[in-house]
């Protein structure tokens, strides 16, 4: 199996698996996201964040998604819940779709509970310039960033290998 | 009566969309925050017929709760794991725990409904 050891390989492979987890999560929940361009990635007013870590053998990071006021109200009218607890799940379900999509690269990795925060104005102050990936909900938007560090040892196939497959989401076992 | 089905999940949202889908079918819920308050619950009720369980949560996890149950002599009801996790060593383990399902999230409300069905009526 080809295999690759550059951080600049994990981040890449991390930023296009978190657009397409994205996409696909939201279209689940029934939403159509259009996507936003990076240079308009300023949310204006009340925003809410929320933060995952992810962990494993040489390669750690953080998925952080920013939502601003009107973006969360259209999450929070279509999925019941408080809305902490929904921007909450929202993250925790894009950093498990995420991990579920890095078992392919035969990159295992642990998830940390999602923190939640309000303020204005969220964006990382990230070690590396990261590009963020931004879309809008209804009439507001939502701007996510995947940040990865790796470490001496590392490494990561070049190919997902369908082997590594894990349960996909919404499948159902019975034993 | 309506059979009683007990969701152990941190997220006030999964439970609250289990919730619905349940007592659509019929079922009456019951909630708990995460594996400790879930293993007392399941200790505690002897009404339960069904168990929906996250895994990664707070003070205990769903895999540790079952582990316990399974110490406990295994869980008196089925379980049914409901989570983000997809790996199949997780999934292995909890079939060795005693679980008797396992749905990764997001779910489909037909699928968890007509999986609580099935293990409620083999049980």
């Amino acid at each position: 199996m080809n295999v690759t050891t550059r951080p600049e390989d994990a981040q890449a492979l991390a930023e296009a698996l978190t657009t397409h987890c994205c996409s696909e999560l939201l279209s689940d929940f029934g939403f159509e996201p259009v996507w936003l361009a990076p240079e308009h990635a300023v949310p204006d007013g009340v925003s809410f964040c929320s933060v995952v870590g992810f962990s494993g053998q040489k390669l750690r990071g953080s998925i952080i998604m920013s939502s601003s006021g009107r973006a969360a109200n259209e999450l929070s009218s279509h999925i019941p819940g408080p809305i902490r607890d929904v921007i909450g799940e929202i993250a925790n379900q894009l950093g498990g779709r995420l991990k579920n999509k890095f078992l392919l690269y035969g990159v295992d990795l642990y998830m940390t509970l999602p923190v939640v925060l309000r303020g204005e104005h969220f964006a990382p102050m990230p070690r590396i310039e990261l590009r963020p990936i931004g879309f809008s909900i209804g009439s507001g938007s939502m701007w996510v960033w995947v940040d990865t560090e790796c470490f001496d040892g590392f490494e990561m196939a070049v190919r997902p290998n369908p082997a590594e497959a894990p349960m996909a989401e919404g499948e159902a076992l019975l034993f | 009566m309506s059979p009683k089905v007990l969701i152990v999940d941190d997220s006030a949202t999964v439970r609250q969309q289990v919730r619905l889908a349940l007592t659509q079918a019929g079922f009456d819920v019951i909630e708990a925050n995460d594996g400790l308050e879930g293993l007392d619950k399941i200790n505690s009720a002897s009404d339960i017929k069904a168990v929906i369980c996250d895994v990664n949560m707070p003070r205990m996890n769903g895999l540790e709760m079952l582990e316990r149950c399974h110490t406990q002599g295994g869980p008196r009801m089925p379980v049914l794991m409901l989570t983000t996790e997809g790996k199949p060593a997780l999934i292995q383990k909890a079939k060795e725990y005693g679980a008797k399902g396992w749905i990764v999230k997001p779910f489909k409300a037909d699928l968890l409904v007509a999986a609580v069905k099935q293990l409620t009526r083999a049980a």
